[in-house]
């Protein structure tokens, strides 16, 4: 009888082992069997992904997720060849078509055998639905403005989802109208072009919502809807379904077999654990319970070498924002010579290596294109480093020189700058304390300079903070721009005087007029020379006037296991890694 | 204990809400001016602080409504977020806690009657070594080895367990999570019991017949128990706060990542109700402890009748 006590404890434990072990990965079938492309799983992870509606999604994770199990209506696609991607539609047949010569009325046409999850079928209603709701006006989702006028303007759309609970602008008024249950009819307020039309449409926002399971996550008062968040509904219709979410743990897909392309999937089952911690993903990927890891500074040199790692271009530049219209020292920040000596006093070359980065002298991040047709990088053309200044832009004496001419136009002795940084950022903190040490050393007793670490959501908020009564919320602080990774031009847009979200206090009507020549005049909607000239003159006074000091970049190093086998060899800037047109080759 | 709840819930208000650059959406670089003030006044960020605070107020008090999350599960009820999480952090730092006290006393017992023998000097060193490290430096060695390098566990929190399974998914950041409460509770009882077995009326225990052993546990642990109910309080919002990393090391969806990304986004309801929770499971610790003493030690209990 005593010895039972010890029994129980030791079956106890027994059970316990049993479970032991990592993750069960289940056999992937035969890959001789009656459907040899159709199998494997994938094992990917995410960071943080809190909502799954593409209307308010704002994280990076998210849109993975969402493309995964949503459709849109154009999307890029890996070409047949295996070396580039193409640009198609996903749920539309086609390119848009132009019904008038102005180019402000186009149709769309649709496959007619879409379906969701549960069998509906999928018609020109949902699309209408789904573009109404994110730009209903008393929901006014995230996405609204971005989807009433980015790429194009859809008529009436910006009056609609603006016009609060006023109920003055009907539906009806806006530019999208259903011509039958398969085509649709866009009217936009101004000329567009086929592509302008198809990027538009192409984004994670412009993905169908479905009616019923949306219209059951409304509150009472229809001001906010639960769809696809933690306690919402949920209904796939994308290359897979979305089978199991646990959320802030791990999403699990299963291949759509009604997808319209189901053809492109070669995967069974995708799994994708959410892990933020960067250690835990690398154990992870080493102990095989995931295909593919993302590698941080810390961990590069390590697998420099590895055959399994894959390179790919920086979408942003980490650039030191400067506040021009900071009163302290006289507005010395509004003084372009004093700029310019901060951008000269950077030794770019050696925080690249603290960093395990690029030094970058540029706006124009590495990975954007300068055209969709050709795939050319923007940074590879000669045009664009003609104006590149030497030596990554490292000059001590002439930083002293620009310092002392604006020490003098400024009528000061001495100037005092401070840069804020955050503190969870262990790659920004490094680099303001190199600054910290390094421009005193180059500008002289004259300067000080004094950095300060602080949340990253309060450096974020003081940096957009300023107003003309309250302009010194900050004076330097740390910022990087992921603007659109295909349409170059649109990018520069941040620098404009109308961008409301600006980092920097900058006004310049010629620079406007530039960005309108170059992203809404026909001739740089249709001519793509011109409107790369225009971007090639936009960088250039920007770099100029040092309104911002580029930095460095990082590009990405990402490990991905040998029995993956990626649609493209490698990372392209808008189709991405492809991860869903994966192929197990083990 | 309500008084200061309202002291906490009010001042974390207005902290939260006058953190310079209060901007929504500040990340966003797409949403126009007009579309931001008009969220504004949804969310009524538009209207001065107190005025806020008392639409909060009047909320929480009058219809038990926390507000929507506006940034991170845009739309979504506070609450309905908290319900979510709570039950997984809470899970992880209860069983800590459960594991903690019985391990802790036994060797704080163990230590005290072996005062001055290896046992005493050993433990004492595991004592040190278990206070003056932080629990994620053990949930990383953990992770490392027990799971990584052995394949004993799972790397990160497997969300389909359950049951046994769950427990074991869980049981290196509990492991973790205990290391620093044991080495606590260990010191403290040590401490106390060491003194308290030299005192007279342990002296009159042995001489009316009783050993070493039944004198300590019939009157030398309780009597030692008192002041260590002092050391709870502080012990369980520890474990809280240290789950707040280990959460993330082994991605538990639970409080600790959403207080973080909370701030972050920024989403003040969010940060505001995870705020309240926590107060309010400490004062409920401290609420809990206090009435303990009464139940550990039936002085205090005839006292405060005797004062009445």
């Amino acid at each position: 009888m005593r010895k039972r006590p010890l029994l129980a404890i030791v079956l106890l434990i027994a059970c316990a082992l049993s479970a032991c072990g990592t993750p069960a990965v289940e056999p992937d079938p035969d890959p001789g069997s009656d459907k040899p492309e159709v199998y494997g799983t994938l094992y990917n992870y995410v960071g943080t992904v809190s909502t799954l509606n593409p209307f308010e999604s704002s994280e990076t994770a998210g849109t993975t997720i969402i493309e995964a199990c949503t459709i849109g209506l154009y999307e890029y696609f890996p070409n047949k060849t295996g070396d580039g991607f193409v640009f198609e539609g996903q749920l539309a047949i086609g390119d848009p078509v132009a019904k008038n010569d102005e180019g402000t009325l186009w149709e769309i046409k649709i496959h007619d055998n879409a379906k969701w999850e549960n069998g509906d079928p999928i018609t020109v209603d949902d699309v209408i639905y789904s573009l109404k709701q994110v730009m209903d006006p008393l929901l006014l989702t995230r996405r609204a403005s971005q989807v009433a006028s980015e790429y194009i303007t859809i008529k009436g759309a910006v009056d609609y989802c603006q016009q609060g609970n006023s109920n003055s602008v009907p539906w009806e008024t806006v530019g999208l109208k259903k011509i039958d249950d398969y085509t649709l009819q866009v009217e936009t307020e101004s000329f567009a072009t086929v592509n302008d039309v198809k990027t538009q449409f192409s984004t994670k926002y412009t993905h169908l919502v479905h009616e019923p399971t949306w219209e059951a996550c409304f509150s009472a008062d229809r001001t906010s809807n639960t769809y696809g968040t933690i306690t919402g509904g949920w209904m796939s219709c994308g290359p897979f379904i979305l089978t199991d979410w646990t959320e802030g743990s791990q999403f699990v897909f299963e291949r759509n077999p009604d997808y319209i392309r189901a053809d492109d999937i070669s995967l069974e089952k995708m799994v994708f654990y959410v892990i933020t911690d960067s250690n835990t993903a690398l154990e992870m990927f080493l102990a095989g319970n995931i295909d593919t890891v993302s590698l941080g500074a810390a961990a590069i040199e390590q697998y420099e070498d590895d055959p399994r790692l894959h390179p790919s271009r920086p979408g942003s530049v980490t650039s030191i924002c400067v506040n021009i219209g900071n009163t302290k020292n006289n507005n010395a920040l509004g003084n372009k010579n004093f700029r310019k000596a901060l951008f000269y006093a950077t030794d770019r070359e050696a925080i690249a290596k603290l960093v395990k980065g690029v030094p970058a002298t540029w706006i124009v991040a590495s990975a954007i294109i300068s055209s969709v047709d050709t795939g050319v990088f923007f940074r590879d053309l000669p045009e664009a480093q003609a104006y590149l200044p030497p030596n990554n832009g490292y000059d001590p004496d002439l930083a002293r020189q620009y310092f002392q001419t604006a020490l003098d136009e400024l009528g000061i002795d001495k100037a005092e700058v401070t840069m804020i940084y955050s503190e969870s950022s262990s790659t920004t903190k490094a680099v303001s304390e190199f600054l910290h040490k390094t421009w005193p050393e180059v500008l002289g007793p004259q300067f000080e300079f004094k950095i300060e670490g602080v949340a990253s959501s309060l450096a974020s908020s003081l940096r957009k903070s300023w107003t003309a009564e309250n302009p010194n919320t900050y004076e330097l602080a740390w910022g990087g721009w992921s603007v659109s990774l295909t349409d170059v031009a649109n990018g520069f847009k941040v620098y404009t005087g109308w961008f409301n979200n600006k980092n920097e206090p900058h006004y310049n009507d010629w620079y406007d007029d530039l960005w309108e020549k170059a992203n809404q005049s026909e001739r740089g909607k249709t001519d793509n020379d011109y409107r790369l000239d225009l971007c090639f003159e936009m960088e250039e006074y920007l770099i100029d006037e040092a309104l911002t000091i580029p930095i460095y970049e990082t590009p990405g190093r990402r490990l991905i296991n040998d029995r993956i086998k990626l649609p493209l060899d490698d990372y392209k800037p808008a189709f991405g890694w492809g991860w869903m047109y994966a192929k197990v080759v083990d | 204990m309500l008084i200061t709840l309202f002291i906490i819930v009010t001042i974390g208000f207005m902290v939260i809400r006058l953190m310079p650059g209060n901007t929504m959406y500040a990340d966003d670089p797409d949403m126009s001016a007009a579309q931001i003030e008009v969220l504004r006044a949804k969310y009524h960020l538009d209207k001065p602080v107190p005025v806020q605070y008392v639409i909060f107020l009047r909320g929480l008090l009058l219809e038990g409504d926390w507000g929507t999350s506006i940034s991170l599960y845009v739309g979504v009820p506070v609450w309905d977020v908290l319900k979510a999480k709570i039950p997984v952090s809470m899970y992880n730092n209860i069983v800590s806690l459960m594991i903690s006290l019985p391990l802790g006393i036994l060797s704080g017992v163990i230590a005290a009657i072996r005062k001055n023998t290896i046992v005493d000097y050993a433990t004492s060193f595991a004592v040190v070594i278990f206070i003056s490290v932080p629990s994620f430096i053990f949930a990383t060695l953990l992770q490392y080895f027990a799971a990584f390098k052995w394949r004993l566990f799972p790397i990160i929190y497997d969300a389909s367990a359950t049951g046994a399974g769950k427990l074991h998914s869980l049981l290196l950041p509990i492991l973790a999570l205990s290391f620093s409460p044991i080495a606590r509770v260990t010191r403290y009882l040590r401490a106390e019991l060491a003194e308290t077995i030299n005192s007279d009326f342990m002296l009159l225990a042995r001489t009316k017949g009783l050993t070493e052993t039944q004198a300590t546990l019939r009157h030398g642990i309780r009597n030692s128990l008192v002041p260590l109910a002092n050391v709870v309080i502080p012990m369980f919002t520890h474990i809280m706060s240290g789950s707040l990393v280990i959460e993330r090391i082994f991605s538990i969806p639970g409080m600790g990542g959403l207080m973080v990304s909370s701030i972050n986004a920024p989403d003040y309801p969010l940060t505001l109700a995870i705020l309240i929770f926590y107060s309010l499971v400490s004062l409920v610790t401290v609420l809990v402890v206090d009435l303990a003493y009464g139940v550990i030690d039936p002085r205090i209990r005839i006292g405060g009748r005797n004062i009445e």
